[in-house]
């Protein structure tokens, strides 16, 4: 049993290298339970090489894992997964052919012979929760992206994951989908609300500036590979290469909307 | 697919008991040879059957499946041999297939795309080449009689009958159960299976057993019902026809593979007798029509047209 303030996850040194590229360098990260992390960095920094390591997807070049007390560095992702690891994908990543109920009811059975009342009841739980109680036996390749993402998050939430990593859930999604997965991870990073699914932490990736200042508890800046800082927001936003970043992605995006008043 | 899923249990019974007393009487009203026909057709329908549940709902494209056809075949011949009754060589023929799977299933599960329809390909030239060479097992080329006194061709109808019927309900039990979503998840997008806890090597090997064991039950039919085992019975041509039959009628469906290769069955030898020895190729320009025509195999086409029969009627 793990209780607010105790150590959720805690990582040692952590390094991904691809062939000599230096993918993920020297991490050091730790998360409290009950604690919301933001991470952020430029494309390419290695935010998801990041939480892909955690999660067991691929394997750990050189460092230390470990979750709840227990060493997850050498496991692979499906014991990860049981473990209480859940990982969300930063693209969509659905069953296409099989309808949406069935997606999140292939995440959430906990048996593999009978379909347990149980496991139907949190199914329709989770629908509703992401708001797609009424697309239920619609296939999963006829969902907008949007809806795709939400699903993704139903999905991932369905294993009853202790931590939860999510890679950028909200990039490319349309404003009112953005709305409900953003609800969703404020309102299970609540502690009052946790109890509802069990989830002690969340750390997730994050390109928008208003999202990440907004409700992490820490935040993480990622370079090249390197984790720079890693803060209250307050003190990551006042570090000079955060606010180099900030100013540049600033100039982009307004460079951006100018294009787009042309056009 | 989708029609075949969504199928009410009442549904499905009326269906059930309507096709079960179609082929309880056709016995009555066919000749010799087309009860001999049927009866194969059948054995290969479940042969066809073993492997929709590794391609059609686990998404692994085997030209292995001879192998357990075979091994079934073989265990048939061997249980007879040492004086076990029918039911218990059947049996046995199902948990060796299976087990045979299993040690398949287990060395090249982790091999992926046209790596594994190749190393499944070699794999059953493998086992036919040790079937030829190894005569004093096998009988080679020229195979073995299998010591079972003809219980009559109606007698092994039904048998046949009977069994396929329980291939049939297991296999829809299966592929609706949380296993079987399992499969469809993993053939649908492996990343995503194995991110929500699932381990690919655990569920692809538990497939190939049971595809495994329900082709060695198919084998051992073939064997007991024709009285003869040979090397043949591995040779890579009979996967190939368990994927053409499959696809042909429907992959990913539990009745589809049983239209396809009665179908095949059936026109195969309808064109033999009309145009003599060049019909392998009349069926394979066929089948090349039939693909293209319509992609998601003959139960498909039967699904579309209840469908639009039922708006029509509906509308």
């Amino acid at each position: 049993m793990i209780r607010v303030g105790e150590t959720l996850l805690e990582v040692r040194g952590l390094s991904k290298r691809y062939d000599g590229f230096r993918a993920l360098e020297e991490v050091d990260l730790s998360l409290q339970a009950g604690h919301v992390k933001g991470i952020m960095g430029p494309n390419g920094a290695g935010k998801s090489t990041l939480l892909r390591l955690l999660a067991g997807e691929i394997e750990v070049t050189s460092g230390s894992v470990v979750f709840a007390g227990r060493a997850v560095t050498e496991l692979s992702v499906d014991r990860t997964s049981n473990l209480g690891i859940s990982y969300m994908p930063q693209r969509p990543s659905v069953f296409p052919a099989l309808t949406v109920e069935e997606n999140v009811r292939g995440a959430a059975q906990t048996s593999l012979i009978l379909n347990r009342t149980d496991d139907e009841s949190s199914v329709k739980t989770l629908l509703d929760l992401v708001g797609l109680g009424e697309r239920a036996g619609v296939r999963a390749v006829e969902l907008p992206f949007g809806e795709k993402r939400l699903l993704d998050l139903a999905m991932a939430l369905a294993t009853r994951p202790r931590l939860l990593l999510a890679d950028e859930p909200t990039a490319g999604v349309d404003r009112g989908s953005a709305e409900t997965i953003l609800g969703l991870l404020r309102d299970l990073s609540l502690p009052d609300s946790r109890g509802d699914f069990g989830l002690k932490g969340l750390i997730f990736t994050e390109h928008d500036r208003e999202i990440l200042f907004d409700f992490p508890d820490e935040i993480g800046f990622l370079h090249a590979g390197e984790l720079i800082v890693e803060d209250v927001p307050e003190q990551v936003k006042s570090h000079e290469l955060v606010r180099n970043y900030l100013a540049n992605q600033r100039v982009f995006e307004d460079f951006k909307g100018d294009v787009g008043k042309d056009a | 697919m989708q029609m075949e899923a969504s199928w009410n249990l009442g549904k499905l019974l009326t269906v059930f008991v309507v096709v079960l007393t179609v082929f309880g009487v056709l016995p009555l009203f066919l000749g010799r040879f087309q009860v001999v026909l049927v009866t194969e057709a059948l054995i290969l329908g479940v042969y066809a059957l073993s492997f929709d549940l590794i391609f059609g709902y686990a998404g692994m494209l085997s030209f292995g499946q001879s192998i357990f056809f075979g091994v079934g075949a073989y265990t048939i011949l061997y249980s007879f041999k040492g004086g076990l009754g029918l039911a218990v060589s059947l049996l046995l023929a199902v948990f060796v297939a299976g087990f045979f799977g299993l040690l398949v299933g287990g060395a090249i599960v982790r091999i992926k795309g046209a790596k594994f329809f190749l190393v499944t390909l070699v794999g059953s030239i493998l086992f036919y080449l040790l079937a030829l060479d190894n005569r004093w097992l096998t009988g080679g080329s020229d195979g073995m009689v299998v010591p079972t006194v003809f219980p009559g061709l109606a007698e092994n109808y039904y048998l046949v009958l009977g069994v396929s019927v329980t291939a049939i309900l297991f296999a829809l039990i299966l592929v609706r159960s949380p296993l079987g979503l399992v499969l469809k998840m993993i053939r649908d997008n492996e990343r995503r299976a194995g991110l929500l806890g699932y381990s690919l090597k655990k569920y692809k090997v538990i497939t190939f057993t049971i595809g495994g064991g329900i082709a060695g039950l198919a084998g051992g039919l073939y064997a007991y019902t024709s009285g003869f085992v040979s090397a043949g019975f591995f040779h890579w041509t009979r996967s190939a026809d368990a994927v053409v039959w499959t696809i042909l009628g429907g992959a990913g469906t539990v009745v589809g593979p049983f239209l396809g290769a009665a179908l095949l069955t059936v026109v195969s030898d309808i064109l033999s007798a009309v145009v003599g020895n060049i019909y392998p190729v009349v069926v394979g320009a066929l089948l090349v029509l039939a693909v293209v025509v319509f992609p998601r195999g003959v139960f498909g086409l039967l699904e579309g047209t209840i469908r639009n029969w039922k708006g029509d009627s509906g509308g």
